[in-house]
């Protein structure tokens, strides 16, 4: 099949003192070998804790409430935590937004790079040390050498992410999930550190689940995209089919909304209202009230996503007119 | 909606409802205050009606003990007190000083807070310090210090009368810094908004403004830290009236009557010492748990 | 770092020198200085002749030098109670409070930490919860009250333990050791526990509550993320991470031990220095008040000391200073 990771209509539900709020409702979407598959949205949309869902990591009270994961073949959202813990790091990567706090800032760099390599792989102490040096040097680091002794707080942002990303890679797993992984940096760095992610992951074919709520960075770096609304995947493409042709009247309203060299527009789009919270999400299709293209139906039944041109679209207006190409 | 209403429907009320620890900590707590505010009209006895003492009455054990005797329900000391009513006037005098205590603290503290972070600067920096270095000196040592020399700098006859104010002082002294730490922060955010420029800008004067907004802020946290702080004062004050630097004897806290029972223990009248402990375990304990369930529903930090 | 060691020496000083300072007042203005020096009976003549002599007419900054002169080589006067030296009493009695206290500190911290780290580990276990709430009662207990249920216990009821006293005690040069002795252990046993026993649940809580804290950044995360092992996790990363702002607190706290001991040395009627401190306020014996005083607050500002050097020491971003960031 080719597919690394296989996300079949996931539910994470979050028990609490106003009763159960869904955060996760039914996705799906799938991911292949050496791919780059973007996932976009607003801040809780649910883009992290799909991520966080997919590593095994959701804080608690969360929990998977249905659907299934597969990494390769294998379910793994049944798993027990001891034997997820032998997948991560190992099959699976994951980079968070905030290289400052990602790092223990007791321990050196070398410390913790020797360490995961040494939980992985059967390397002896000094054969880590020379292939964690080796990464370190992979992700741009000037001397390496020495800097491996160096702690956290002597780096400089970027310098910081490029060791999140060596410490990610460290063991070569198939899968990296990328959390905002530029968002906390300056933008001048931000294109060295996508640059650096693109490369490595092209050389090693290491397939990465990008999330961001940056549109710029899914068109430089992504090969599809999903976009997710209120905790549901409301369209899914190429990233040119998505960004050129959207089907969705959601992502039309986020494409329209950034600003482009390439077209001149009067006004720059602007969805009305703001994106529903978990404990009042409308029926039917999550964005009707918003929607200005709303029919009677959205209203009632919440649509499945539908092929429509060259994506597939959450939405009733794909089924209206799927009979035309 | 009533406001009574409002605050039945609100998150800390639903808390409270849902934890079954906190509701009984407050019955508990509540059943204390009546007992021991309202001695002179629920109490059994008198213990302090020297009349009403019969010395044949002495040293009876609890009533379910084979000595006992009903009317005397807990027992009574070597004088013939009856001490369920000592144990209530007492704990009216260990909470009366525990709450005045806490009271002055927190007006201290709260002061010295908003001055600190309001003027910041150099008085920020002296007030701060002072905090500092009180902080790492115990409570205790601070209050026996105090008391020690009041007792020395005061002439013998008037003793008793500053014993009060001089105990309350002393423990209140102890814990004014934690206050001042909270509120002095939220004075310094709130000095950098906004609106504080902007009215200094206008003219308007921004003290007043800002204390209305800092003081709900803090409100929260020092009254956790109160609830907290109330049962250490309550300790401390039993501490030094059982070490024979705290109440005069002519008002005897639990403290007091812990120490009074001490020397029965070998004799083998237990009761005279263990019931007016338990009664400062029950109590304290119930303002412990009570502060810290506070602390969890009142924490912003919300799922 | 060594600006760093100046500076603080120098605020050790400084609050040495107010606590001189407080020390001194009492001297002078609590009671009266003549009888404080030389004792209560002395004639009205001796009186005058003394005041000029000792130079009690002096101003008072004068008098202020001699009496740091006089206090920072240990020479307090006599004692109003006892008519002896007040140093050689103080030295009489520090061992007893010192080893009651050491004693007490390992037993909170040996007991203490493991126990916070346990209960932040299981959240949801009964034992935890158990030892929870045993914690909750401890911080409820006056530390008198442990005292006198545990002599209730195990000397009046059981009659195993003895309920007051050190025991036998071994003299080594100026010191003299419980150590060393079975009798010197028995006596220990209680007074250490009931003395341990509030800074254990401090300190257990204490762990507890910033291990939870540490358990949420985003590095244990990482860390998780990256598959490594959960003792790794829990014991490499947290646990050291935990560590040291709580090394930092329980030092300052066990300072605090060796006050305390003023509470436990009058229960279990133990000779160390608190006990004569307690004798000292009943009897307003001013020159011991103020020895005390002098010598509490020696040992917190040593205490201090130490602990932010370790501060120092443990946490590499204070040792390389700040703004050092290297390279883009």
């Amino acid at each position: 099949m080719g597919h690394v990771l296989e996300i079949r209509q996931l539910s994470v539900e979050f028990p609490s003192r106003r009763g159960v709020l869904k955060a996760l409702d039914e996705v799906s979407f799938s991911i292949k070998a050496g791919e780059v598959v973007g996932v976009v949205g607003e801040s809780g949309a649910g883009k992290s804790l799909t991520g966080a869902a997919i590593i095994g990591l959701l804080e608690p009270p969360g929990r998977v409430s249905g659907g299934e994961i597969w990494l390769e073949g294998q379910r793994i959202d049944q798993l027990p935590d001891d034997q997820m813990r032998l997948l991560r790091g190992r099959k699976i990567g994951a980079i968070f937004q905030d290289p400052l706090t990602s790092l223990n800032p007791l321990y050196t760099v070398g410390q913790q790079l020797i360490e995961t390599i040494t939980t992985h792989l059967s390397l002896s102490n000094s054969q880590a040390k020379t292939r964690a040096i080796e990464l370190l040097e992979a992700t741009g680091i000037p001397a390496a050498r020495e800097r491996i002794d160096h702690y956290p707080h002597q780096f400089s942002g970027g310098m910081r992410q490029r060791v999140v990303i060596a410490l990610a890679l460290a063991a070569e797993p198939k899968l990296i999930v990328a959390d905002e992984p530029t968002t906390a940096l300056d933008v001048s760095i931000q294109a060295q550190i996508i640059e650096l992610l693109k490369r490595l992951c092209r050389e090693h074919g290491t397939a990465v689940m990008l999330i961001t709520h940056d549109m710029g960075v899914i068109a430089e770096t992504a090969n599809r995209v999903v976009v997710m609304y209120a905790g549901r995947v409301v369209e899914v493409g190429t990233v040119r089919d998505v960004i050129e042709r959207p089907q969705h009247p959601y992502t039309a309203g986020l494409m329209g909304s950034i600003p482009t060299i390439k077209r001149v527009v009067e006004r720059l789009v602007q969805i009305d209202g703001s994106m529903p919270r978990l404990n009042a999400i409308p029926s039917g299709c999550a964005f009707h009230p918003r929607c200005e293209h709303v029919m009677p139906i959205c209203r009632r039944e919440r649509p499945e996503l539908m092929a429509r041109g060259a994506t597939q679209a959450a939405c009733w207006l794909t089924a209206k007119e799927g009979t035309d190409g | 909606m009533s406001g009574w209403q409002r605050f039945w429907d609100s998150d800390v009320a639903w808390s409270w409802r849902h934890s079954p620890v906190a509701v009984l900590a407050t019955v508990v707590l509540v059943v204390l205050v009546v007992g021991s505010f309202g001695a002179s009209v629920i109490a059994p006895h008198n213990p302090f009606d020297l009349a009403t003492l019969n010395l044949l009455d002495a040293l009876k054990p609890p009533v379910w003990e084979p000595d006992g005797d009903p009317t005397y329900f807990l027992g009574t000391d070597s004088q013939g007190r009856d001490l369920l009513s000592a144990i209530m006037y007492g704990m009216q005098v260990s909470l009366m000083i525990g709450l005045a205590s806490v009271f002055l603290s927190v007006f201290l503290g709260v002061a010295l807070g908003l001055l600190a972070g309001y003027l910041g600067g150099r008085t920020d920096a002296y007030i701060m310090r002072v905090a500092d270095v009180q902080l790492s000196f115990p409570a205790i040592l601070i209050a026996l210090l105090i008391d020690g020399v009041a007792r020395a700098v005061v002439p013998n006859d008037l003793h008793e009368v500053i014993a009060f104010p001089v105990l309350v002082f002393a423990i209140s002294l102890a814990g004014w810094p934690q206050y001042a730490r909270t509120v002095r922060g939220s004075t310094m955010v709130e000095k950098n908004r906004e609106y504080v420029q902007a009215a200094r800008v206008i003219g308007i004067s921004s003290p007043v403004i800002m204390f209305r907004h800092v003081l709900p802020n803090v409100l929260g946290p020092v009254l956790v830290l109160a609830t907290v702080h109330l049962a250490t004062a309550i300790i401390t004050e039993a501490t030094l009236s059982f070490l024979g630097v705290g109440v005069p004897p002519t008002s005897p806290s639990l403290g007091t009557l812990i120490r009074i029972g001490n020397d029965f223990l070998f004799s083998g009248e237990w009761w005279i010492t263990i019931f007016p402990g338990m009664a400062l375990v029950l109590l304290v304990l119930s303002v412990n748990l009570l502060g810290d369930w506070m602390r969890d529903a009142l924490n912003p930090r919300l799922n | 770092m060594f600006a760093f060691i100046i500076r603080r020496l120098i605020q050790a000083t400084g609050v040495m020198l107010v606590v001189g300072l407080i020390a001194f007042m009492l001297f002078q203005y609590v009671g009266d200085p003549v009888s404080i020096m030389l004792g209560q009976d002395i004639t009205d003549e001796d009186r005058i002749r003394l005041t000029n002599q000792l130079g009690l007419d002096q101003p008072a900054v004068v008098q202020f030098y001699h009496f740091l002169v006089n206090a920072s080589q240990g020479d307090f006067g006599i004692s109003l109670r006892q008519g002896q030296k007040v140093s050689t009493m103080l030295l009489e009695r520090l061992p007893a409070t010192l080893e009651l206290s050491f004693t007490a500190a390992v037993i909170a911290l040996v007991i203490g930490i493991p126990l916070g780290v346990f209960t932040a580990l299981n959240r949801k276990g009964f034992s935890a919860n158990f030892v929870l709430a045993f914690s909750l009662v401890g911080v409820s207990l006056p530390t008198f009250l442990i005292g006198i249920l545990l002599i209730l216990v195990f000397s009046v009821q059981l009659g195993w333990l003895p309920s007051y006293g050190r025991g036998d005690v071994v003299r080594l040069g100026w010191w003299s050791t419980g150590f060393l002795t079975a009798s010197g252990w028995k006596h220990l046993i209680l007074p250490a526990i009931t003395l341990s026993l509030f800074q254990l649940t401090l300190v257990l809580r204490l762990v507890r509550s910033e291990m939870l804290e540490v358990l949420r950044t985003d590095y244990i995360k990482f860390a998780r993320a990256r598959g490594l092992t959960r003792r790794v996790v829990h014991f490499g990363h947290a646990l050291k991470n935990t560590l040291v702002p709580v090394m930092t607190i329980t030092g300052l706290q066990l300072g605090g031990i060796i006050a305390f001991a003023i509470v436990t040395e009058t229960v279990f009627q133990w000779p160390g220095m608190g006990l004569l401190f307690i004798q000292a306020v009943q009897f307003v014996d001013i020159p011991v008040m103020a020895a005390y005083l002098c010598l509490i607050a020696l040992i917190f500002v040593v205490i201090n000391l130490i602990v932010d050097l370790l501060y120092f020491l443990v946490d590499p971003r204070l040792r390389a200073g700040i703004g050092k960031a290297g390279g883009h």
